[in-house]
């Protein structure tokens, strides 16, 4: 092996071990704002705590000064809240219309942050009998079923003791329970089914399986880094014996 | 400010429109006849989708306002004052232009059917709230010039006239059809403040200076007084065109 081709590979390895580790890390920096996303917590019975995050460019400094002055202000933070909870009221309306469950939302909330240069809105409220709960299955289908367009990562959390068996679209990823669908991903007709893991007479829950990742965004752990790092050292150590 | 999130919407709305046909705002708005809601119109799905996008858009939108009359209060002068509102008209111009686009884009893929009448309804709900909005910041800056010098006007650029036929423009962004199709997805408040009593009051305060009016030359709060709530103690309720 020539000087060049260990400092070549040094290179390489360096490179790859950093992004393997420094990776996975880097997105969840405390600094970071969030991502805007829509997020599905499951309950076993079929309710769902459901989040939105919204995100805001503040470049100007008046826009920052006017987002805190927002943030600060409990009437007008109070007023957008109740307006949202009624649109969703009534959106959980039709989803009820649509499928002949009974649905209520509850405990809305919206807080407002800001991270640096970005605003953040955060929106959560408690959606009774969202997903269907069925004999120990449980089905999420709509309202995103219905011409839900996804212009912000969608994700869904299983319950603890129950496990991911089927969904239609596919996820990019589904990783401890959790599945993530791209922004912009097609989810017309979605259902999502997961079963309970509960074995049989006492309910006592088995424990969870951990479903393969599917996609290849979105996992928090280091699995695509330390995979990459893995083939590409195979790869630099091929190409130094090539050359020796 | 722009929200993040609907540059992605913009994106797909592009990206599934086979034909984009550019079409005057006066000649849409005379368009929207009675066009029937199609079967799916009722989706949930496609409801949350315009409730989450209309939102966004009046958050935003107070964002902008209030920042806009943050902008104006630092103003120290007659002249400070004009160069916010130009800055402002422009902000709004180049808003209006986009949304007219967009409107265009969002009509071409309802004609030629690669946009489902649901996510049709879905985007107009949101384009009609950001409508509302550029609508109100016109009248924000025309609020303010009312209270500026003519010379100083000019001398920085503002064009009464062009505000005014801005105005039209942006009202003209929204028709009966979308009016009421905003209403369907997101009700009758859809892209108006969450706090009415702002607005009308900063309206009413406009309204009663004369145009032309020499506004005096120190910083004035532009933050509306958040009324019939004890807890916005932090807000004044002076207007800006002073």
């Amino acid at each position: 092996m020539t000087v060049r081709q260990t400092l070549f590979t040094c290179v390489v390895l360096t490179a790859l071990l950093v992004g393997a580790v420094a990776g996975p890390a880097g997105a969840t920096q405390a600094a970071e704002p969030p991502q805007p996303s829509l997020t599905v917590d499951l309950a076993a019975d079929g309710d769902a705590q459901v989040t939105l995050v919204s995100t805001f460019d503040l470049a100007e400094e008046s826009e920052a000064a006017a987002f805190d002055e927002l943030r600060t202000n409990e009437t007008a933070r109070a007023a957008y809240e109740a307006r949202y909870t009624d649109r969703w009221r009534a959106v959980a309306d039709s989803t009820a219309n649509r499928t002949g469950r009974e649905m209520t939302v509850t405990n809305a909330s919206l807080s407002l942050s800001r991270t640096n240069a970005t605003g953040v809105a955060t929106y959560t409220i408690s959606w009774a009998g969202l997903a269907t709960a069925e004999d120990r299955v449980l089905t999420l289908d709509e309202p995103f079923a219905s011409n839900y367009t996804t212009d912000r990562q969608f994700r869904v959390r299983i319950p603890e003791g129950y496990t991911y068996e089927s969904a239609s679209p596919g996820p990019a990823n589904a990783t401890d329970g959790v599945l993530v669908y791209r922004s912009g991903t097609d989810l017309d007709g979605l259902s999502i089914v997961a079963t309970s893991t509960a074995s049989g007479v006492d309910g006592t829950p088995v424990q969870s399986e951990t479903p393969t990742p599917v996609g290849t965004t979105g996992g928090s752990g280091p699995g695509f880094g330390v995979v990459a790092a893995v083939g590409a050292l195979t790869a630099a150590a091929l190409l130094t014996r090539r050359h020796e | 400010m722009r929200r993040t999130a609907p540059a992605v919407v913009a994106l797909l709305l592009v990206a599934s429109a086979v034909a984009v046909v550019p079409m005057a705002m006066a000649q849409q708005t005379e368009t929207e006849t009675n066009r029937t809601a199609g079967n799916d119109t009722a989706e949930p799905g496609a409801q949350l989708s315009g409730v989450i996008a209309v939102g966004e858009v009046e958050l935003d939108g107070e964002v902008e306002d209030r920042a806009y009359g943050i902008r104006i209060a630092e103003a120290n002068s007659s002249a400070a004052k004009a160069a916010v509102v130009a800055e402002q008209v422009n902000a709004t111009e180049r808003r209006v232009d986009a949304l007219a686009a967009e409107r265009a884009e969002l009509e071409a893929a309802r004609e030629n059917g690669s946009m489902r009448e649901a996510q049709y309804r879905s985007r107009v709900a949101a384009l009609h709230a950001e409508s509302v909005t550029a609508a109100r910041m016109v009248n924000r800056t025309n609020e303010t010039a009312s209270g500026l010098p003519a010379e100083t006007l000019e001398a920085n650029g503002v064009d009464v006239t062009a505000i005014r036929s801005l105005s039209d423009r942006a009202q003209n962004l929204t028709g009966p059809e979308t009016a009421e199709i905003a209403r369907s997805v997101a009700g009758s408040d859809a892209g108006q403040p969450a706090l009415p009593d702002r607005a009308a009051n900063r309206t009413d305060a406009g309204s009663d200076r004369p145009a032309g009016e020499t506004g005096p030359d120190r910083p004035t709060p532009d933050r509306s007084g958040e009324t019939g709530s004890a807890t916005a103690t932090n807000e004044t309720t002076s207007p800006d065109a002073q």
